[in-house]
């Protein structure tokens, strides 16, 4: 009888328990958050059960609504044809916002594939500035809006003037009203200045000249962003009414009195950890390449700039430094906000930010405030209005996470969709590019004239004149024992400069493959100093992959291997430069026998 | 000879279960307190499913507690003083029916006490979990039933009944507070904190905590691990405070 009741009751329980976990919602599940009916190429949507960042904390599991591109408040707005999604175990976040970049060829393209669906340009070509009016639409987009200074404020010679873009210089204070005011007819959203008078090799704006830029940009009502590297630069700025600074400086740990100085102008500041992670000898586009709910949207172009770096690290700057001050002004409550200041090396627009946002909350910021940095912040300090909160009546630039980036920060790379003024975002990377054809393993013996190269191939001159600086070049043959030599006569006229032999394909549009070489070997001698050879593929910008060799008088052979080229995609090689030093004056090499060969183990 | 001691066990435990819905002024409190709980800070106060999670993860160690102490501790105790047990140690059945017996009828009211608080979690707070991850936690919930059953008998068996219920009352309230189990610990001063390591609910609380996604970085091999040498601990004490009531 009472064994009876034991079993009964022990049954009744396992059965009811049983009953309520097989009840019990389980996430994501693959058979959840279909699209049911509807329009799914539209710009309204109805997803269910959805928990959405409010700005603060995730709401418990509601209706969001898309009508025509914007976010509404009841269903009752949307369209009979919109779409349906269910929602739960989804969180859906409003389109970050990256507040440093550089936005030149496919960037916003890049970025919005990976959520970002506003950039905030530090400097960027003024032909490239968006078309305010197109901006402000709610048109279906692939790419990221783009708000820009446009042109930075800068000297001759000076930072910014590196890349091949003609510079409006500033050349006196009293030449800063005029200067702004040419800005704002150019579309520059706010204006950027550099300053950073400490650097040995690149000059900047004088404090009198800076000054006169944030004085005369506040008199246009435009915010002043400056470019430091330095704790006293920062601090001098911060003097002179700047409105943020799009660095963190990592030299030294910030001083209360300068937190107090912040807190009172209440400054902003855009840290870039990941650029200073850079700086400090870390890898952290390596990170991303290793990082699957990422690499498997970045293209080939950003796969080879995530493996580049700086060539070492860059004194001055320490991750930690960074952390601690960071972590420092968020306390003082300072507004910290994301930027990823793609594409310098190791970066890549949109999965940059991402990686960011990781750093900012390894600094010491909640997941929140990491968040935050990303959308409520920036749209509050650069006033985007209807971006960066999911709030009635603002843009439908929704990002729809699988995971909840409350818990974890990493969860808002675990994107299920995007979605730009209301439309749904493709974000399939198109590329797998093929290699180029194979190169033949004798690139020059110079022994016969005119100077030989393998079909479809020349060697040239190369210099920094392309890019406005006035370096030299001529390239003759010594007939005697057939070798090429290289007169240069390297000025300072540009910030990078360099001069010498190109060894390069003939047609633009020709991609060739160095797949299957280890290293390149040549004989060398010249001018005694340390030379540079870079490397150039299909997909690349920035600073090209570059290894270094010492010359001697003597003849010697330098052997290098391919991999040493860091960020190089040896499959879709297009050229290389055997270049000088950076120091100025003349230089006299000559090379030979410059040979591909296979790895010992190969065939 | 197996069989008629698991037909012992399973008559004793009936016995049990009968005087548990005989006495349902002390059950259903037992089983209600937690679910009323889980609902005001885990459903109606926390606002994410996350939060709701993180709750349920700790809420549901509390549910096992209460059964799991006062049915030892307190019952125990009571029929002792009544002579009740030396009645059961005159009788042929071996002791381990008795304890047995005890803890499955603690495990089938902490079912009871778990399975509303699930619902809750589930259905009103959002919280989705795999299958997988679901039966875990209810494995890592039924789990803490030893530690505290033991604590339990160890009071039940070493002190008078009116003792016996108010340490069960102190260790219930301290175990819930201190191990983090009504709040995250870190809300606690470093002193507050520092005690968390050293009760079971605590470690528990952390295994459970991992199983719902809450600890990405947490070592549960470890917790597992205290939580055995614990239940060790007071299982050794259960023990000593046997043989003192026998002589």
């Amino acid at each position: 009888m009472l064994a009876r009741t034991t079993l009964i009751t022990l049954g009744v329980t396992a059965l009811l328990f049983g009953a309520l976990l097989l009840a019990l919602p389980t996430p994501g599940a693959p058979m959840a958050n279909v699209v049911s009916g509807g329009n799914s190429d539209g710009n309204s949507w109805i997803i269910q059960n959805v928990r959405v960042f409010d700005g603060e904390q995730l709401t418990t599991p509601a209706t969001l609504v898309i009508a025509n591109g914007r976010i509404a408040a009841t269903q009752a707005e949307a369209p009979e044809d919109a779409a349906i999604i269910d929602g739960r175990g989804l969180v859906a976040i409003p389109g970050l916002i990256d507040a440093h970049t550089h936005s030149y060829g496919p960037a916003r393209r890049d970025a919005l594939r990976f959520g970002v669906s506003s950039m905030l340009d530090m400097f960027t070509s003024p032909s490239l500035l968006q078309d305010h009016d197109q901006r402000a639409a709610f048109d279906p987009s692939s790419e990221a809006a783009l708000f820009s200074a446009g042109m930075l404020a800068t000297v001759e010679r000076g930072h910014g003037t590196q890349y091949g873009i003609a510079i409006d210089v500033l050349r006196s204070p009293s030449a800063a009203p005029d200067w702004v005011r040419r800005r704002k007819l150019e579309g520059s959203d706010y204006i950027k200045l550099v300053f950073m008078p400490d650097n040995p090799r690149l000059p900047s704006l004088d404090l009198e000249t800076a000054s006169a830029v944030i004085a005369a940009a506040k008199a246009e009502q435009m915010l002043a962003v400056a470019h430091i590297s330095t704790h006293r630069d920062a601090e001098a700025l911060v003097d002179a009414g700047v409105d943020g600074l799009v660095h963190i400086f990592a030299d030294r740990k910030v001083s209360d009195t300068l937190l107090r100085k912040m807190q009172q102008a209440n400054v902003f500041v855009i840290p870039t950890l990941a650029v200073i992670a850079m700086a400090d000898g870390r890898k952290p586009g390596q990170q991303i390449i290793a990082d699957e709910d990422l690499s498997t949207h970045l293209d080939t172009m950003q796969r080879n700039n995530l493996a580049t770096d700086f060539g070492g690290r860059i004194p001055g700057f320490s991750l930690d430094t960074a952390f601690h001050n960071v972590a420092a002004m968020q306390a003082a409550g300072i507004d910290i906000l994301a930027g990823s200041d793609a594409p310098n090396p190791g970066t890549a627009h949109g999965a940059t930010l991402h990686q960011e946002l990781a750093l900012l909350v390894e600094a010491g910021l909640s997941d929140a405030a990491a968040l935050q940095a990303a959308t409520t912040l920036p749209a509050k300090r650069f006033s985007l209005e209807g971006r960066g909160l999911l709030s009635v009546g603002a843009r439908a630039d929704v990002v729809l996470l699988d995971d909840d980036p409350l818990i974890d920060i990493a969860k808002t790379r675990r994107i299920h969709h995007v979605f730009r003024n209301g439309y749904a975002v493709a974000r399939t990377v198109a590329d797998n590019l093929p290699d180029g054809q194979a190169v033949p393993a004798d690139l020059g013996r110079f022994d016969a004239s005119p100077i030989d190269a393998p079909d479809g191939f020349a060697w040239t001159t190369t210099s920094d004149e392309m890019m406005g600086g006035k370096s030299t070049a001529a390239l003759t043959q010594s007939s005697a024992v057939g070798t090429l030599v290289i007169d240069a006569t390297v000025t300072g006229d540009f910030p990078y400069p360099w001069s010498g032999a190109y060894f390069g394909v003939t047609e633009q549009a020709r991609i060739a493959s160095l797949a299957g070489f280890a290293t390149i070997s040549f004989d060398v001698k010249g001018t005694p100093a340390e030379y540079r050879l870079m490397m150039f593929s299909a997909e690349a910008y920035g600073a090209p992959p570059t290894q270094t060799f010492t010359v001697g008088e003597q003849w010697q052979t330098i052997s290098l291997p391919l991999n040493g080229f860091s960020g190089f995609d040896a499959g879709r090689f297009t050229g290389m430069a055997f270049a000088t030093p950076m120091t100025p004056g003349p230089y006299r090499f000559e090379i030979d026998n410059v040979m591909l060969e296979r790895a010992p183990m190969d065939d | 000879m197996k069989r008629r001691l698991v037909h012992m066990l399973l008559t004793e435990t009936g016995a049990e279960l009968r005087k548990a819905f005989r006495a349902p002024e002390f059950i259903i409190p037992t089983l209600a307190l937690p679910f009323a709980f889980y609902m005001l800070f885990g459903i109606m106060l926390s606002r994410s499913a996350a939060g709701a999670a993180t709750l349920l993860a700790t809420y549901g160690i509390f549910a096992v507690m209460g059964p799991a102490l006062f049915g030892f501790g307190a019952g125990g105790a009571n029929e002792r003083e009544l002579g009740w047990l030396g009645i059961k140690r005159a009788a042929p059945a071996p002791a381990m029916t008795y304890i047995g017996a005890k803890l499955l009828t603690t495990i089938v009211f902490a079912s009871f006490a778990l399975m509303p608080i699930y619902a809750a979690a589930g259905f009103m707070g959002d919280v989705a979990l795999a299958r997988s991850a679901w039966l875990a936690l209810l494995v890592s919930h039924l789990l803490a039933v030893v530690p505290f059953a033991l604590l339990g008998l160890a009071f039940g068996f070493r002190f008078g009944a009116n003792a016996a219920i108010a340490l069960s009352n102190v260790a219930f309230l301290s175990l819930a507070v201190l191990g983090g189990l009504w709040f995250p610990i870190q809300i606690f001063p470093a002193v507050m904190q520092a005690i968390a390591g050293w009760l079971p609910s605590f470690h528990l609380a952390e295994v459970s905590l991992a199983i719902v996604g809450a600890r990405p970085d947490g070592d549960t091999g470890c917790h597992l691990r205290v939580v055995g040498i614990m239940s060790a601990v007071v299982a050794v004490l259960a023990g000593l405070a046997w043989l003192r009531q026998k002589s």
